[in-house]
């Protein structure tokens, strides 16, 4: 049975790029437009990583990793966070949450692909 | 010395203005014999502007400002002079 | 009318002041006195209007018609000005303990005895045509009344009741009556509580008085006001509707000034209204009630005068205008009005009387009587005998003195005057005063020489113009003193002096007296060297609000004195129990022992001293002190150094407070440009941030579909030909980004290039249209368009316009109905230029954000579910060029519920006058 990656973002085309890389490396994709959407999204279903953007409509990112975090049916999620701002600042705030990476946009598929497959592949042993 | 309140200075407009309201030329203008309403012109315009006067020196003296304080503070001296000097 | 009732009538009448003053100080030494109300206290400054004003006044309009009024116009300007004179005044009185007008003058001029007798001296000259002028109306009156014929109507008779003249009787009962009353205490400037009651309860009884008869004229014989107007405009009295023009206004002048001078200046005013103050902010009320009080009391003065006139205008013998108050009562048969008028008479006379000789008995005691012993010795002054009982002595002398002084004034002059002419001339004497008053408390310069020389000019100016030529006319002197001048020498006429003529005596005396007084008082004090002890006092009064909370002057005296010694002086002159009592109260106020042997310090001895001026002057205290104080009166210089210095010391630390104030405001100033400072940080940051998320955001797609295609040869032709729309897509919206920013950037700091240029608003708006046809039919919104055929032309950049309205429009197809899209676009012309108006049928604009929506970057959040196209910048740059070409862009919420965003450009013909005045 193939992982399943949660794409919260609200870029369409940053989207469709991601969906396609997944794809490609074997992953079922779900997508979430914005931070309640994905938040609904997680109640359905528990994905096994999420792929989160931090300037998002209604609730940001930041406040959506703190709720992951929070519902203890996630305890094993992973999360990777994106931001097109590369502060500092922005990404220890992501760390402190909870996050388990930091990427800041524009990304290398390559090593984001790679980066999806290794915290992936590295879950058991971290739960 | 701190006494450049609103007061005085509402105090001498009135003044300025009784000399000018009082005396020639504004005087002659309303120095007339003629009946207004059954009395003397002359008459209704002093004790008119007499009376207008009256009532803003009390408007003027009403108002509340910081002179008030001072002679607040004077019943105090007042009291204190009664019963000697004070020493600094 | 018996002589009998009309006596017993008027001592009843005195014996209730008597009793109503007997009450009243009873009382005030148990309980809180009733006379401390600003009521009271008005009533008892309304002892300015006496006789004079009774009976005088009503003479004068029944002659001269409304030229009675000044006297009473100028005490209201003086009172209009109570916070800049009175009040200060009466601050001096009470913390230099000033006992009257003598005492004040002296006691500013370096306390020396000299000027305070002189005071005196005009004080009670000038006050003899006045209390002569109450004789005389108490003795016609009373006659008149008593006679009580047909003839007695017009002419009082002269011939003596009781075999003495009457007016000597009046002038005797009046003095015994005002011995009785003022000199039961010895402390002058101690409150006379029961006096002040006896005053204000005269004034009331005047006062209704007056207006009893007033009425009965006006409503009783005659129909109201218009009714008596109209009578006397028939019977051809019309001159007495004005001032009497004779004189050219320049004689209600003269009054106007002297009156206001004399409410100050007159020794009685002085006294009753300073020095037995109770309470400086009942002058808050009185400033306006006492000049009420005034103009009451004068309303029915032209009736009264009229309707005395019309009576008898028809006999043979011309009636006494004077007397009217009695005579018109009495023709229409009404006794009883009559009486009351009498009293009220005689309780304006008495009123004036009483008050007037305690205030000169006081003065002629402690400033001419007092010093005079003290300098031939006659005064054994090291002896240790109780002087108060000389003291009261000496003043009832002197009551009864200036009583007698008043009816020999009258014997001489006073028969062949009007009541008012007499009254003048001691207004005229009082006047003299004035500018060593005024110039006192605002001048520090005023000398003791400068304020001698003034006085002393001024009072022989009034002597040699009023005094002697009122003497001549009455044949004590020949009246060619008058006609030709003394010796022929026709330069020296009393009334036309070196030859100045064509004013009235009053304006000619007055002019004469004020140019040598004011003249000499002012060049005087200039030429003149101010000792020490002038600058001090000079200082204490002028500046008497800076130094009134620490009393200053108490390191006056340095050399010693035993405390029992210093009890003992006061004690000779206040009485031992009262001193012993003030002793140990003021021990008691500054927490200490008081033993007899101890040496006083200078607190004490200042204390000493004030108490001293209370009773008997403050020249006479000084000159008693010393003769106690051993060791000289310490360096006066010194003290005035210090004065000085506190002055600086005040003034110094005033400019302090100002400078700290300042820096406050500075420091607030700072605050805030820091405050906004940050803010505009935090904004640039914010800024910066989110250029970063838009460019990085474009870049993002780039990149990864750049990778993907370069990583998947083997992706699907219809994949990889979306995929490079993307990349196109994305490039384009980067480009665009980059130009908005360019511009928006260039615009902010004005160097953005305009073409500006007369261009029609119609076309520029339809060539915006045209340009957004794609993304209209791409989205299938309807789009209406409204836009006349006539528009104003506008001045603008064509461009930068289409650039708006392109912006507006595309704004709008992002967020109206996704379903059934519509988008007006209107174009009108108003007054001062041409408004375009595009309206969506979206959901409009949140509230929270609709003061924000015209700020960079602030698109996004919150609005719709999908995330808008485009960079957030367009209305930005919409409000920068709106804004520039002199418009205005505003955004409302239509009540459809869409958003409807406006602007203005003004009109070619308007806009070039904006431009230039930006």
């Amino acid at each position: 049975m193939s992982h399943t990656v949660l794409v919260v973002e609200d870029e369409p085309n940053i989207v469709l790029s991601l969906q396609f890389i997944l794809k490609q490396a074997g992953f079922t994709v779900r997508v979430a437009r914005d931070g309640e959407l994905a938040l609904k999204a997680i109640d359905d279903y528990v994905p096994d990583l999420v792929l989160l953007d931090i300037m998002l409509p209604k609730q940001d990112g930041f406040s959506v990793c703190e709720a992951i975090r929070a519902n203890r049916r996630c305890d094993k999620v992973k999360i990777i966070m994106l931001s097109a701002k590369s502060r500092d600042a922005d990404k220890e705030r992501a760390m402190a949450l909870g996050a388990d990476e930091f990427v800041t946009k524009p990304f290398s598929t390559r090593e984001l692909g790679q980066m999806v497959k290794d915290i992936v592949a590295f879950k058991p042993s971290v739960s | 010395m701190n006494r450049t309140g609103r007061k005085k200075e509402w105090s001498i407009l009135l003044f300025v203005v009784c000399l000018i309201a009082f005396v020639p030329p504004v005087l002659t203008i309303f120095d007339k014999p003629g009946l207004v309403f059954g009395i003397p012109l002359s008459i209704l315009y002093l004790f008119g502007t007499w009376s207008a006067v009256i009532i803003f020196t009390a408007i003027g003296a009403h108002r509340r400002s910081p002179e008030e304080r001072t002679i607040a503070r004077a019943k105090v001296d007042d009291k204190s002079a009664a019963s000697g000097p004070q020493v600094r | 009318m018996s002589g009998g009732l009309v006596l017993t009538v008027s001592f009843l009448y005195l014996g209730l002041l008597f009793a109503i003053a007997q009450f009243v100080d009873k009382r005030a030494e148990t309980k809180r006195p009733l006379t401390r109300n600003p009521y009271i206290y008005t009533l008892s400054i309304a002892v300015f209007c006496t006789s004079w004003t009774f009976y005088g006044s009503v003479g004068l309009a029944a002659n001269k018609g409304l030229d009675f009024l000044p006297i009473y116009l100028g005490p209201t300007f003086v009172f209009v000005l109570w916070s800049v004179v009175w009040v200060k005044i009466i601050r001096i009185c009470k913390l230099h303990r000033i006992t009257s007008i003598a005492d004040f003058i002296a006691s500013r001029y370096g306390k020396r005895a000299g000027l305070g007798g002189l005071v005196t001296v005009i004080a009670v000259v000038g006050t003899m045509p006045y209390i002569s002028l109450q004789l005389k109306s108490i003795a016609t009156s009373f006659r008149i009344l008593v006679g009580s014929s047909e003839s007695v109507l017009l002419t009082a008779p002269t011939d003596p009741i009781f075999f003495i003249d009457t007016t000597l009787i009046v002038a005797i009962a009046l003095a015994l009556f005002a011995i009785l009353f003022g000199t039961r205490h010895i402390d002058a400037s101690e409150h006379h509580e029961g006096l002040v009651a006896a005053i204000a309860f005269e004034s009331v009884v005047k006062l209704v008085a007056f207006l009893a008869v007033g009425f009965f004229v006006t409503f009783g014989l005659y129909n109201g006001f218009t009714d008596l107007f109209a009578t006397a405009a028939q019977r051809g009295m019309t001159e007495l509707f004005t001032v009497n023009a004779d004189s050219d206004y320049s004689l209600w002048m003269t009054m106007t000034i002297l009156s206001m001078a004399a409410i100050i200046c007159l020794p009685r005013q002085f006294y009753i209204t300073a020095v037995e103050n109770p309470d400086e902010s009942y002058l808050r009320k009185t400033t306006w009630l006492f000049p009420l009080y005034l103009l009451v009391i004068n309303i029915f003065v032209l009736p009264i005068a009229l309707a005395g006139r019309l009576i008898f205008e028809g006999q043979s013998a011309p009636a006494d205008a004077d007397m009217f108050m009695l005579t018109v009562p009495l023709f229409h048969d009404q006794g009883v009005l009559a009486l009351v008028a009498f009293v009220g008479g005689l309780s304006a006379a008495t009123s004036m009387v009483i008050v007037a000789a305690i205030a000169l008995s006081t003065m002629v005691c402690n400033d001419l009587i007092m010093p005079l012993l003290l300098r031939w010795r006659w005064l054994n002054i090291s002896k240790n005998d109780d002087l108060t009982g000389l003291l009261l002595t000496i003043r009832r002398v002197s009551i009864l003195l200036v009583l007698i002084l008043g009816y020999v004034y009258y014997l001489i002059a006073s028969e062949s005057y009007t009541l008012v002419t007499i009254g003048l001339v001691s207004f005229s004497a009082a006047a003299q005063f004035a500018p060593a008053i005024i110039g006192g408390i605002f001048w520090k310069g005023g000398s003791y020489r400068g304020a001698l020389a003034g006085l002393a000019l001024g009072f022989l100016v009034w002597l040699y113009t009023l005094l002697l030529p009122s003497f001549a006319q009455s044949g004590w002197l020949p009246i060619s003193f008058i006609e030709d001048g003394p010796w022929g020498i026709t330069l020296l006429k009393p009334y036309a002096l070196f030859g100045m003529e064509g004013f009235d005596r009053l304006t000619h005396a007055l002019i004469w007296s004020m140019l040598l007084n004011i003249g000499a008082y002012w060049i005087v004090s200039l030429i003149s060297q101010q000792t020490a002890i002038e600058r001090i006092q000079g200082t204490l009064f002028v500046d008497v609000f800076g130094h009134s909370d620490d009393e200053k002057d108490s390191r006056y005296w340095r050399g010693s004195a035993t405390i029992s010694d210093l009890q003992q002086l006061v004690g000779r002159f206040v009485g031992g129990q009262r001193v012993a009592e003030a002793f140990s109260g003021f021990a008691a106020s500054r927490d200490i022992n008081l033993r007899k042997s101890q040496t006083a310090d200078a607190t004490m001895l200042d204390f000493a001293e004030k108490m001293l001026a209370g009773a008997i002057g403050s020249a006479t205290a000084r000159v008693m002190m010393g003769s106690v104080v051993k060791g000289e009166i310490v360096g006066l210089d010194e003290v005035y150094r210090i004065l000085d210095e506190t002055s600086q010391v005040i003034e110094y630390s005033h400019r302090l407070e100002q400078k700290s104030a300042e820096l406050e405001e500075a420091t607030t100033q700072l605050r805030n440009a820091n405050e906004r400072l940050k803010e505009l940080d935090s904004l640039k940051d914010h800024f910066l941030s989110m250029v970063s998320h838009e460019l990085r955001t474009p870049l993002t797609s780039l990149r990864a579909f750049g990778e993907i295609l370069a990583d998947n040869p083997d992706v699907p032709l219809e994949e990889r030909a979306q995929f490079l729309n993307v990349i196109i897509k994305e490039s384009q919206r980067l480009t665009r980004l980059i130009d908005q920013l360019l511009d928006l950037a260039r615009m902010e700091a004005g160097q953005m290039d305009w073409s500006l240029d007369v261009i029609d608003m119609g076309s520029a708006v339809e060539e915006a249209l045209a340009a957004l046809e794609g993304l209209v039919q791409e989205n299938s919104v309807h789009m209406n368009i409204n836009v006349p055929e006539m528009l104003p032309a506008v001045r603008a950049d064509r461009d930068q316009l289409i650039q708006v309205v392109i912006n507006l429009v595309s704004n709008a197809i992002k967020y109206c109905n996704k379903q059934k899209g519509e988008i007006t676009v209107t174009v009108s012309s108003e007054t001062d230029g041409v408004l375009v108006n595009v309206l969506d049928n979206g959901r409009g604009i949140p509230d929270e954000i609709m003061d924000q929506i015209f700020e960079k970057f602030h698109q996004s959040a919150g609005i719709g579910d999908d995330k808008p196209q485009g960079s957030g910048l367009g209305l930005a740059i919409c409000r920068e060029i709106v804004t520039f070409l002199g418009g205005e862009i505003w955004v409302a919420n239509d009540i459809g519920g869409g958003a409807s965003f406006s602007f203005t450009i003004p009109r070619a013909d308007r806009q070039q006058a904006r431009l230039s005045a930006e």
